[in-house]
């Protein structure tokens, strides 16, 4: 039995437009060239772009995303299903960071760590006239969030004890010691002229003449900077900035393939009553399996447990009597740009295992096994398109669902409101 | 032929960090916001280094003694937002704002 009706189909196709859309798009922005641990040539443009913006949330793969949100998420879900979900999710603390800015500055910031980590969700179910169906809700805590760099010391200590940070660090104190020591006339065009280089603006080969020298002469004589002058040397291009945020978002991006560990519990109602039609429990687990590198696409370990209590239809009355386990272990593989290191496509495969502890229905198995496919395309920065898909080899049938997912990064906005 | 800047002249008297009438107290503000941070600012004067502190959260560095033509060092990172805003005024103007990222900047006091 075919479930993925012609209205899939199209969307299909349409998908894969966008995707080829979106990869071409991502590709268009200029992003910063990744360095590795040692200082390397970088290929940048005479005239440096301002680089975009890479946060977490834009940085993070859509698998992520949808096991932890940090922000709002809104979902429209199966949505060429006869069982339609408009969803929405978010944590009580960007609820709470909207309304007060303050709880952003990192005394309060920190402090919240529990509730950053716990999501929450309420979705509106549509049959398929779009008629309300039934309301759900859930919430999610995650036991062990190894991913959240915002408020990791050790992810902090990591940063500053990279060789290429301290040298990067000991060239900005050389050349403010020596800008120290101009005469005072010189002093405010040069510290102008440095902070264009610091700040991305100039690339080295655009200071002045005597700057460069400058730069050249205290950085070569200087154990801690030697390399980096040497590097400098080599590349007019190199731009100071670029080489920084390629560092950071290199080491954020290890960071983030750290074990995140989510439990949750959601439950449903029936469209005419409140009472509860199903409640599951569930526990997500991710681990990036391959260290971060420029060139490789990444790779996630994704276990999906679920235990679902249902009604039996069997049985007269409303109950939860039904019990259903799934056990669902993953890969997932994000593709992603050179540039922006943003991924574009990302690809779970996974099996599961179904079991019924309950009576069974006419023709219905106690044990099953499916294998499943979930393709994800980023359209825009923070929206995706997920296509889940599952097999059944034993029957042959074949299941498909197309949701959206949009991501809004509300924090980032408030935090714009302190100052 | 390299060219480098050139270096004011040094003078016994210039090397040391001594109080003068020009002298004045000023603080450097760091706000980390949306994450952690940590930042160390150096003061130098005559090419000496005068005085250096750190601070891991936000708040403020004081420097009890600073002048006209010092300059002071900013190293460090935000995992958030970061502004940084110095009490005298200084050349770039603050307060000025980093992204998640390393903080490098330098402030000429004016």
């Amino acid at each position: 039995m075919y479930m993925i009706n012609k209205a899939a189909a199209v969307w299909l196709a349409f998908l894969l437009f966008l995707s080829m859309n979106a990869k071409a798009q991502i590709k268009q922005v200029p992003g910063p060239v990744l360095a590795t641990d040692s200082l390397k040539l970088l290929k940048q443009a005479p005239n440096p772009v301002p680089n975009p913006v890479l946060t977490a949330d834009s940085l993070a793969t859509g698998n992520y995303k949808d096991v932890l949100n940090s922000f709002f998420q809104l979902g429209f879900e199966k949505f060429t299903g006869p069982a339609k979900e408009f969803k929405f999710t978010a944590t009580p603390f960007a609820v709470m960071a909207k309304l007060d800015t303050t709880l952003l500055v990192d005394t309060s910031y920190i402090r919240y760590r529990t509730l950053r980590n716990l999501n929450f969700s309420f979705s509106a179910k549509l049959d398929s006239s779009f008629k309300f169906n039934g309301f759900s809700s859930g919430i999610k805590y995650a036991l062990i969030n190894k991913r959240d760099e915002t408020v990791s010391r050790a992810f902090v200590n990591t940063v500053l004890g990279n060789v290429s940070t301290k040298q990067l660090f000991a060239l900005n104190s050389l050349i403010s010691e020596q800008i120290s020591k101009m005469p005072e006339s010189e002093k405010s065009k040069a510290i102008l002229d440095y902070t264009d280089f610091t700040d991305g603006v100039k690339n080295f080969g655009a200071l002045s003449q005597a700057l460069q020298d400058t730069i050249l002469a205290i950085a070569g004589r200087d154990d801690a900077t030697k390399t980096l002058a040497q590097t400098i040397g080599r590349n007019k291009n190199f731009n100071l900035k670029k080489t920084a945020d390629s560092l950071y978002q290199d080491m954020k991006a290890n960071f983030n393939k750290n074990l995140l560990w989510t439990i949750g519990i959601s439950d449903t109602t029936y469209k005419d009553e409140f009472i509860f039609s199903n409640i599951v429990i569930t526990s997500e687990l991710l681990q990036g399996l391959n260290n971060y590198n420029e060139r490789k696409n990444d790779l996630e370990l994704n276990i999906k447990t679920a235990l679902q209590l249902v009604d039996d239809s069997t049985r007269s009355g409303r109950d939860l009597k039904r019990v259903l386990f799934s056990f669902e272990p993953g890969i997932n593989l994000a593709f992603k740009t050179r540039g922006t290191k943003k991924s574009y496509l990302e690809i779970k495969f996974s099996g599961g295992y179904y079991h019924n502890f309950s009576y069974l229905y006419q023709d219905e198995e106690r044990d099953r096994f499916t294998m499943n496919t979930t393709l994800r395309v980023r359209v825009f920065s923070d929206i995706w398109i997920p296509l889940d898909i599952k097999y059944d080899p034993k029957s042959g049938n074949l299941f498909g669902y197309l949701n959206v997912r949009a991501n809004f990064k509300a924090l980032g906005n408030a935090a714009k409101q302190l100052f | 032929m390299a060219k480098s800047i050139k270096s004011a002249k040094l003078s016994t008297n210039s090397l040391v960090a001594t109080a003068s009438a020009s002298s004045k107290p000023a603080s450097i503000n760091f706000t980390f916001s949306s994450g952690i941070g940590q930042a160390t600012a150096s003061l130098f004067r005559n090419g000496v280094l005068i005085n250096m502190q750190s601070i891991s959260s936000s708040g403020a560095i004081g420097f009890s003694d600073v002048q006209s033509g010092d300059v002071t060092a900013i190293n460090g990172i935000c995992t958030g937002q970061a502004v940084i805003s110095v009490s005298v005024p200084t050349t770039p103007a603050t307060p000025k704002k980093f992204k998640a990222g390393l903080i490098i900047g330098a402030f000429l006091i004016n």
